[in-house]
């Protein structure tokens, strides 16, 4: 990667971080496919800064990892010799995330975008099998991912 | 408001007197069935006229009495994007854009100042594709080095150019065109003046520094934090589109020219030392 998009990252979750902390929402856009079915690489989320007690297991909560956001789902919560720790996964992703602490999250999704019109969050039984099966199918991700693109690009079109 | 189907009826009386305004090494033409109104431009854009380019924007300019009952270049300007064109209108002038043809239709009086901030808004669109931007600050390079000059109106900008030493050149001391050469950036001069009263030279080069003016009783230049940097260059950058795809552009355009660009905040007072601590 360049230097220069690496620290453009960086600077970006900064400021995201930053007008989360002062109350405002803030737009995000998916590009990775981690969250398939749920969410779509180019679906626009509105994040609202949360507090640690108001999180719940299944929540899409937006953190940044490795200078970049990042949007996965909260799948667990451990207690860590009182500490608590929160365990994040993406639905596709065979590993969960490495165990942050609620001061870590920027916030929680509460509303996709998809194509200029609100779209509920999947959590369905279906899209959890889905998910299933992307996690464990390379080609099976390539494959709904294209399908997707291919259906976007139609509508586009009209 | 005129149609482009209304807009292609005048385009053959339109185009009987025309002239082209280079920004940025981006041609505008301007065909306008009004002589004087081309004439005007083209005192105006004197250092920053070329030969029309084939294929380039066009504008064609429809001049009437008027275009509404108030003056109204005080009202908020509205750019948004409807049925493949761009619509840019204020209270003095009606404006469409269509950036697959590259064409253009502009009603206004016969006064200069509507087709400049057309001519502004149509160059941020185009430079927001390519990663650049239109900022209020003034320019001057110096030693080959272009430096930049952001603040509010007040900040300073006309000041800090009329410090400069006699080896600088001035780009403009109102609003600077920023565009992206690969991996650097660069300033170009643009007509557009401020309380200077006078047009930049039409030349470029490469972006060396970004200075946030504020004036203070001492001279004082101190670095600035990337993120503080992207968030107060967001401020000044002139943007007036309603849609959210540029929205994302520029802010990503913002966070990469903070993370290529040294941002610094120059504190200043009027007297020409200052230029000791920028070049």
């Amino acid at each position: 990667m360049e230097a220069g998009v690496e620290s453009r990252d960086r600077i970006a979750c900064e400021l995201v971080a930053e007008s989360l902390r002062a109350g405002h929402d803030v737009q995000v856009r998916v590009a990775g496919s981690s969250m398939v079915p749920a969410l779509w690489p180019g679906d626009a989320l509105i994040v609202r800064a949360v507090s640690p007690v108001e999180l719940s297991r299944g929540d899409l909560l937006l953190f940044a990892r490795d200078g970049k956001l990042c949007t996965h789902r909260l799948i667990a919560e451990l207690d860590d010799s009182g500490a608590r720790r929160l365990i994040t996964r993406g639905d596709t992703a065979l590993k969960c995330d490495p165990p942050m602490s609620s001061d870590q999250i920027l916030g929680s999704v509460v509303s996709v975008s998809r194509d200029g019109h609100e779209v509920p969050v999947l959590s369905s039984r279906r899209a959890k099998m889905l998910s299933f099966g992307i996690r464990h199918s390379a080609f099976l991700r390539r494959v709904i991912l294209k399908v997707h693109a291919l259906r976007r690009h139609s509508e586009l079109l009209g | 408001m005129n149609s482009f189907a209304d807009s292609d009826s005048h385009l053959a009386e339109a185009g009987a007197y025309s002239t082209s305004v280079v920004i940025g090494g981006l041609p505008i033409g301007i065909q306008s069935s009004n002589r004087g109104f081309i004439a005007m431009l083209e005192n105006r854009y004197a250092g920053f006229l070329d030969e029309p380019v084939a294929g380039g924007i066009l504008l064609d300019v429809e001049v009437v009495a008027s275009v509404s009952d108030s003056d109204g270049a005080e009202e908020d300007i509205q750019v948004r994007y409807a049925d493949g064109r761009w619509h840019i209108n204020r209270g003095d002038f009606r404006a469409q854009w269509d950036p697959a043809s590259r064409r253009g239709f502009v009603r206004q009086a016969a006064y200069p100042y509507a087709i400049d901030t057309v001519m502004r808004i149509v160059h941020s669109l185009v430079l927001a594709e390519r990663g650049g931007f239109l900022v209020h600050s003034a320019s001057v390079v110096r030693n080959g080095r272009a430096f930049l000059f952001s603040g509010i109106s007040g900040a300073g900008k006309t000041t800090i150019s009329r410090l400069a030493p006699a080896d600088a050149t001035l780009l403009t001391d109102e609003i600077s065109y920023v565009r992206r050469a690969g991996d650097i950036y660069e300033a170009c001069g643009t007509p557009f003046a401020g309380d200077l009263g006078k047009p930049g030279e039409n030349i470029a080069a490469p972006l060396a520094a970004f200075y946030l003016l504020v004036q203070g009783p001492h001279n004082h230049v101190a670095s600035i934090a990337p993120a503080q940097a992207a968030r107060r260059l967001l401020r000044n950058i002139l943007f007036f589109a309603d849609d959210a795809g540029l929205v994302e552009q520029m802010f990503r355009t913002a966070c990469e020219f903070v993370s290529r660009v040294p941002v610094f905040e120059l504190t200043f007072r009027p007297d020409t030392e200052v230029w000791n601590l920028i070049a």
